[in-house]
């Protein structure tokens, strides 16, 4: 991102860098009128997290009236926290809607860094103050300090070493690096470029295991970080977006380089942490071009073309290609020429 | 009218509102400086010529009330169908959406409009109304949260979402000030909806949404803002009752002693009204509360009437209970007693007491008939204990001992039932049932441990450890010849055998036998054979003959002996304790030493009154004694009654006082 705003926010391109066609396909399948981001890979329901790509992906599309219906829906329906923040689930069929109400840090960074670009693209302050007010409200409610390392909390309640045994515990792929940038323009009084490092400390720690991988829940209880209780001790669908967080906030090969273990003949490996044995090969293409383009970024080799192509399957895995492609299109042209179908 | 409806708004958010400006507004006048979200310029009427065109007259009326709202000044157009007006379709098009409640649909519209026409302005007019409509969505969504700050910021920030019309956003927040301590507040929202909002459902759900979340006392300021309903009555009438209703229930469960006077007034006069059948139990079962069983009875006799059913009879009997009416009682339960454990326990408790009444109430043989039947079918020990005392007062020992006996298998624990079960058991000389009891329970029963032994003391029978819980029932202690059966087997004794060579049985029949006949020595040899016997029965029966043996003979020490020699029952205990004082009495009486004879009479007055025989040998042991004056009392309350053996030794008194007197003692 070569052009970077006063506000440390990178410039849209002139052209968008998700195609009309590929948005409107997004869009058919899993944004409603209503502006509500539907998981059909989750009974349907939504969530802060989906909101935030849905508006995220609306910026890069460029789509407007897109984003001001999802952002409408996220702030009628999940903005409703003293705090600030956002509740992170809801649920078409149930009354209230919100079923839980606590918040998902993921969800609110990605509202947020969706509304400080919107602001920037669109010269709408309004949206430059939302996203002001709840980076605040992220860095008054959710840090916590471990070691001396300042990390994001993924949720305000049942996290903290007070809340439960084997405390702190931390989900590394909430911690969206790309962001902290952005974040640190709008409020300068947080450090966050200080907070992204030490997440990345943090993130190289608990990968040293069998696996080479950090699990996606980690206590951080002792000094060794370890699987957290109560969660499955692997690297799993959450954690497959590390590599492209890193990929898309600029991070070098070193960094890279321990995420290309989670890579398969066939998809991305979901791994066992304890054993470093692969437990399911996830093949939808919108999780294999996350590994494509860590490959290609790491030793040259092209994105193959059928991966290059967007064809939606569930909205998890559509999100990341589409993402991905976002980030291949703007920061590794030269990954997409050259590739051929398999 | 709606600014200062705005300026009071505002106030209340601030914590400033009172009852004296919500109460009149127009003190304020319509002076007050413009409300901050009043609009300047010209309105959109898109919208409302759209609604117009569409035909839907409320959202026509809606749109010009918020038109009138934003542009005080404003007058709507006489023909709102006229011609002179060409709308762009894509505006109607984003105000239908507004209209839907679709603000997602709206907001999107108003961008695609923009991008495909950059010179497009959406008026002033139009996005504050989205903003208020979101604004409005999501107060409503985080108070369903509990999200309550961020309520009252929501409406803090767009005052005009707290209408008469939207009441339920003014209920919302009053309801986050009092989840957020903010009470005072929180009232101040209930006092502006009644002050302001003339609905009265809206006025009635009001003060209900208050009592859901105040106590009684924070109430008392809003039933204040009632205004006459259209039958002259109070509009709050109904929630007046309910929180009497509330106040009244809430002595039942214990958290305050006693309800105001005026709440239960109101309730009665209501009851008696309406008949409502739970507002009669209720006042019922408050009146049994306040210990005025007697009010109890009424109120469940009008539910009764009101409402047969085991609701009713239930309190009505609990009444009776309480005024010591346990036959209605029980009648008023017999058709309910199975329907629950409560009503069973209930019946039984009824049944029980009736059964226990002083003096025992001979029961129709159809109501004694259901008592056994749910007794039976409860497996109750209390109330089986009581048809045993009920029996034995009847002189029915025998079925007495069978109900005693099944309360102490279906209550092992239970000690009356044991005490029961001995009194029975000893009533029919079943000395190895008393034996058994006796050793079972005499750590744990004084009176068990004690029944059976000559204490000196006239021992009580009652039936419960604790006579308030029921009264003794009158069981007779008379002195009363030896049973019949035991004598059954008398034949001719008149020839000598040497009772060694009887069995223990065959000996204690003979030493009945020669009893008879009058031969007391011999009878007191065969008696000692019987009490070699092994049952308790035979050597009990053979102690007490030789005891009366020995009276007979003469030799009344002799008789103490003879009766420690086996257990007694307490009737023979106290028959030959009588009998030996007797005896004692007689016999020092005839060799003069009267000191000894009136010790032997006052022993014996403990087991038994005194007759009019011993009666005057005690006088005359006071006469010889030189105690005449009381002599005299005793010989004049015998001769009294006719007595003539005393009439002469009043004489003898009244002679022996006046020689005394004259001589100056």
């Amino acid at each position: 991102m070569a052009c970077v705003t006063a506000t440390g926010l990178a410039a849209s391109p002139a052209e968008p860098t998700i195609t009309a066609q590929e948005w409107q396909t997004y869009r058919n399948h899993f944004v409603s009128a209503e502006g509500r981001v539907v998981d059909n890979g989750n009974n349907n329901l939504s969530h802060s997290e989906g909101q935030g790509y849905g508006l995220l992906l609306a910026v890069l599309a460029q789509d407007r009236p897109t984003f001001e219906a999802i952002w409408s829906f996220t702030r009628t329906e999940l903005m409703v926290r003293d705090d600030g923040l956002a509740a992170w689930r809801w649920e078409e069929d149930k009354s209230p809607h919100v079923t839980d109400t606590n918040n998902a840090s993921d969800g609110d960074i990605l509202i947020a860094y969706a509304l400080a670009m919107a602001g920037e693209a669109w010269n709408e302050p309004e949206k430059t103050d939302a996203a002001r007010r709840i980076v605040e409200s992220l860095g008054r409610e959710m840090l916590v300090e471990v070691r001396g390392n300042m990390l994001v909390l993924p949720g305000k309640d049942g996290f903290s070493a007070t809340q439960r045994p084997d405390g702190p515990v931390v989900n590394p792929s909430y911690w969206i690096f790309e962001a902290a940038p952005v974040f640190a323009g709008l409020t300068p009084q947080i450090a966050w470029a200080r907070i992204a490092e030490d997440e990345m400390k943090v993130l190289a720690l608990a990968g040293e295991n069998a696996a080479g991988l950090p699990p996606d829940w980690v206590s951080l209880s002792s000094r060794k970080p370890k699987p957290a209780e109560g969660f499955p001790p692997e690297f799993g669908y959450n954690n497959i977006r590390i590599p492209l967080y890193l990929m898309r906030s600029g991070a070098g090969p070193e960094r890279l380089a321990p995420y290309i273990r989670m890579v398969g003949e066939d998809g991305l490996l979901r791994v066992d942490v304890t054993t470093g044995e692969a437990k399911e090969h996830l093949t939808e293409p919108g999780y294999r071009i996350i590994g494509a383009a860590l490959n290609c970024v790491l030793t040259g080799e092209p994105v193959p073309a059928d991966l290059q192509a967007f064809s939606p399957t569930s909205y998890f895995a559509a999100t990341l290609q589409l993402l991905t492609l976002d980030f291949l299109r703007r920061d590794a042209p030269m990954c997409l020429e050259g590739g051929t179908a398999r | 009218m709606k600014a200062l409806l705005r300026l009071l708004v505002l106030a209340m958010l601030l914590g400033q509102a009172s009852t004296a400006t919500a109460q009149a507004p127009a003190a304020s006048g319509e002076t007050a400086a413009p409300a901050p979200t009043a609009q300047t310029g010209t309105p959109d009427e898109t919208a409302l010529r759209y609604f117009a065109r569409q035909g839907d007259t409320k959202r026509v009326e809606a749109e010009i009330a918020r038109l009138k709202a934003l542009y005080p000044d404003w007058q709507p157009p006489a023909n709102l169908l006229a011609n002179d007006y060409t709308p762009d379709p894509a505006i109607e098009h984003i105000w239908e959406l507004y209209g839907q409640g679709d603000f997602a649909g709206a907001r999107a519209a108003i961008a695609a409009k923009q991008s495909a026409d950059p010179a497009f302005t959406p008026s002033e007019d139009l996005l504050h109304s989205l903003d208020v409509g979101e604004a409005g969505v999501r107060l409503r969504n985080a108070s369903d949260a509990a999200q309550y700050e961020t309520v009252v910021s929501i409406a803090a920030q767009t005052p005009e979402l707290l209408t008469c019309a939207s009441v339920d956003n003014l209920w919302r927040v009053a309801e986050a000030f009092i989840k957020t301590d903010k009470t005072p507040r929180g009232l101040d929202a209930y006092k502006y909806i009644l002050t302001n909002c003339t609905d009265p459902q809206i006025r009635l759900a009001t003060v209900q949404k208050a009592m859901s979340l105040l106590p009684r006392a924070d109430l008392d300021p809003l039933l204040a803002l009632e205004r006459p309903g259209p039958d002259g009555a109070g509009e709050f009438t109904p929630i007046r009752l309910d929180l009497a209703r509330d106040a009244i229930a809430e002595v039942l469960t214990g958290k305050v002693g006693k309800a105001s006077d005026a709440d239960v007034s109101l309730l009665e006069s209501s009851a008696r009204q309406t008949k409502v059948p739970d507002d009669l139990r209720l006042l019922g079962w408050y009146a049994l509360n306040q210990k005025k069983p007697a009010d109890g009875r009424d109120w469940f006799e009008m539910a009764t009437a009101a409402d047969p059913g085991a609701l009713s009879a239930h309190g009505l009997a609990v009444a009776l209970l309480d005024l010591d009416r346990p036959g209605e009682a029980e009648q008023a339960l017999a058709a309910y007693s199975g329907d629950s454990e409560e009503l069973t326990s209930l019946y039984l408790t009824a049944a029980s007491a009736l059964l226990a009444q002083d003096p025992r109430p001979e029961l129709k043989p159809e109501v004694l008939d259901r008592i056994v039947q749910e007794t039976m079918a409860a497996h109750n020990a209390k109330a089986a204990q009581e048809l045993g005392w009920y029996a034995y007062a009847f002189e029915q020992p025998q079925t007495a001992a069978q109900w005693f006996k099944l309360a102490t298998t279906w209550d092992p624990q239970d000690e009356p039932s044991a005490y029961g079960l001995l009194v029975a058991s000893d009533a029919l000389k079943d000395t190895q049932t008393v034996r058994e009891i006796k050793s079972q329970w005499s750590a744990k029963s004084a009176r068990i441990a004690n029944f059976g032994q000559a204490t000196g003391k006239r021992s009580e029978i009652t039936p419960t450890a604790s006579p308030a819980e029921a009264p003794a029932p009158k069981v007779a202690v008379t002195s009363t010849p030896p049973p019949a059966s035991a004598r059954s087997s008398s034949r001719s004794c008149a020839t000598f055998v040497s009772p060694g060579s009887l069995s223990a049985s065959q000996a204690l029949a003979r030493g009945w036998c020669l009893m008879d006949l009058e031969r007391p020595a011999d009878a007191v040899a065969n008696f000692a054979r019987a009490l070699e016997s092994s049952a308790g029965q035979v050597r009990s029966d053979a102690a007490y003959g030789q005891a009366l043996a020995y009276i007979r003979l003469g030799l009344p020490d002799y008789a103490m002996v003879a009766a420690a020699a086996a257990p007694l029952t307490q009737k023979r205990i106290n028959e030959l304790q009588i009998a030996i004082h007797t005896k004692a009495a007689l016999a020092a009486y005839e060799i003069g030493d009267y000191k000894n004879a009136l010790r032997a009479l006052d022993e014996r007055a403990r087991y038994a009154p005194e007759q009019n025989d011993l009666l005057t040998l005690r006088a005359w042991s006071y006469y010889h004694l030189r105690r005449y004056r009381e002599a005299q009392q005793i010989f004049a309350a015998v001769a009294a009654t006719g007595y003539q053996d005393a009439v002469a030794g009043l004489d003898a008194a009244q002679t022996a006082l006046r020689i005394q007197s004259e001589r100056g003692f």
